[in-house]
């Protein structure tokens, strides 16, 4: 199978920030999730995956080019990039956005965009500053799916937006992917989102790519334990992924297959099991 | 095709965000004055940074290194809208002058222009490295310089013939040519300061 995204070891270093030995493979026809907290290194990953920041190490490739190429500025025609603000002039309307993005990519398709200003209701001749952030959020989708992207990158997009707009925007994303050529990262905190949307997990941590899985295995190789301090204390080593003490006892994320077979071990939710491996980490 | 698009979007903004300025240069470079002309000469080179300071401040800048641009045709955009208004204003001044039969403020008006140009070549590659905000303090230092000593600069260098007209118009047309040859240098160097500043 093709990939739509190959990094290896990728890293940049800012004062007081880095980011270290990234390296996933993103299948083409598939969503990939990126959870991390504010500052994990979400939106950097993503401006060193589009060459818009040089990286220190490692090797980038997307959808087969690699990211210092000849040509892969004529790739990015392929690509479609929603920022967390969309950051479209203020003073511009949808109508004029689109004379410009008409110059800029050369299978702009006028049709599909001014369909989608219809469907997300947004008016193309009120300027953008006075936009709402979901009607930024929708412009900034049309956009970037109206020139035949065969990747789409996706910033924070649900970030802000309350529940409706989230879920009209993610069923725009799985219709997106219903052709398997097409593949799309989505980085968000909205964990609940990716749950439904993604078939890969990535999670960033302080710069560092903690794992990178499919939804489903991940599910099925993780669960919880829910138990008391001694029998949570009492558990391998190896097979706890990280835990949470509270008042009355333990509820640990572990590996289901290194946990004895009397130890009762519960489905874990997308949310518990990233809040988990963060205790994890930070203990370690 | 990029740097088309790159150049409406530019237009777009000043157009929409500026109009009652830009009606004001159109103005002040049909005046018959010098000084008035000077202003409204380098004001038209200094459109770019109008524009730059526009995109900074709708974060335009990081979405366009998204989308497909080449570095040179983010910073080439904004020397040809420098040259676009500057041709503009020159040639609303010309027609004004040629109009009054002052043909001999003609050369002033060239080499205005030509301090204009040089305004530009010297100050982009730094608000292309450092950006409009960090290279505010230099803008204001330079159109102040410029605004004081350019009538002045184009009097002396015009009227600098020690006898000799042939001499004065080689100078002036020296100086012209000097900040004609010094675009594609300064060009080079936005482009790399701006792929510094991206980082």
């Amino acid at each position: 199978m093709n990939s739509a995204l190959e990094l290896r070891d990728v890293s940049k270093h800012y004062p007081g920030f880095s980011l270290e030995g990234v390296s996933f493979t993103l299948p083409q026809g598939c969503i990939l999730g990126l959870v991390g907290e504010n500052g994990a290194g979400k939106s950097t990953l993503i401006r060193l995956i589009m060459g818009a920041s040089r990286r220190e190490g490692g090797s980038i490739r997307v959808l087969g080019r690699e990211v210092d190429s000849e040509g892969f500025c004529d790739l990015k025609q392929e690509v479609g990039v929603v920022l967390d603000e969309t950051h479209f002039p203020e003073g511009l309307t949808a109508r004029q956005m689109e004379r410009v993005l008409r110059g800029t990519y050369s299978n702009w398709q006028p049709g599909v965009y001014f369909d989608f200003l219809s469907r997300f209701e947004l008016p193309p001749d009120k300027p953008f500053r006075d936009f709402s952030r979901g009607m930024r959020m929708k412009l900034g989708i049309a956009a970037a799916l109206s020139h035949e992207a065969r990747l789409l990158l996706l910033d924070e997009p649900t970030g802000g937006l309350d529940p409706m707009v989230r879920d009209e925007i993610l069923e725009v994303f799985s219709e997106f992917t219903r052709d398997e050529s097409r593949s799309v990262l989505i980085s968000s905190h909205i964990v609940s989102d990716l749950e439904k949307l993604c078939d890969y997990i990535a999670f960033l941590h302080k710069g560092r790519l903690l794992f990178f899985e499919e939804k489903d295995a991940l599910r099925e190789s993780c669960g919880l334990v829910v138990c008391g301090r001694a029998q949570g204390e009492a558990l391998p080593g190896g097979a706890v992924l990280g835990c949470e003490t509270g008042p009355y006892g333990m509820r640990c994320l572990v590996r289901r297959a290194l946990v004895p077979r009397d130890v009762e071990v519960e489905p874990v939710g997308l949310e518990e099991l990233i809040l988990l491996l963060v205790k994890g980490e930070k203990e370690r | 095709m990029q740097t088309k698009a790159l150049l409406l979007k530019d237009w777009l903004v000043l157009s929409r965000q500026m109009k009652v300025f830009l009606v004001l240069i159109a103005v002040f470079s049909a005046v018959p004055v010098l000084s008035v002309s000077s202003f409204a000469i380098v004001y038209s080179a200094m459109l770019p940074y109008t524009a730059m300071a526009f995109d900074e401040r709708d974060k335009w800048d990081r979405l366009a290194a998204m989308m497909p641009y080449r570095e040179s045709d983010l910073v080439l955009s904004k020397y040809l809208l420098g040259y676009a208004g500057l041709a503009g204003v020159l040639a609303v001044a010309a027609c004004s002058r040629l109009l009054l039969h002052r043909t001999e403020e003609l050369a002033m008006l060239a080499v205005l222009a030509a301090v204009a140009l040089l305004v530009l070549a010297f100050s982009a590659p730094l608000l292309f490295r450092w950006g409009v905000e960090r290279g505010r303090m230099l803008f204001v230092f330079l159109m102040v310089a410029v605004a004081t000593g350019s009538s002045s600069l184009a009097t002396g260098l015009v009227g600098f013939d020690g006898g000799d007209a042939a001499g004065g118009s080689l100078v002036w047309l020296a100086f012209v040519g000097l900040a004609l040859l010094v675009q594609p240098l300064s060009v080079a160097l936005s482009v790399r300061g701006r792929r510094k500043k991206q980082g």
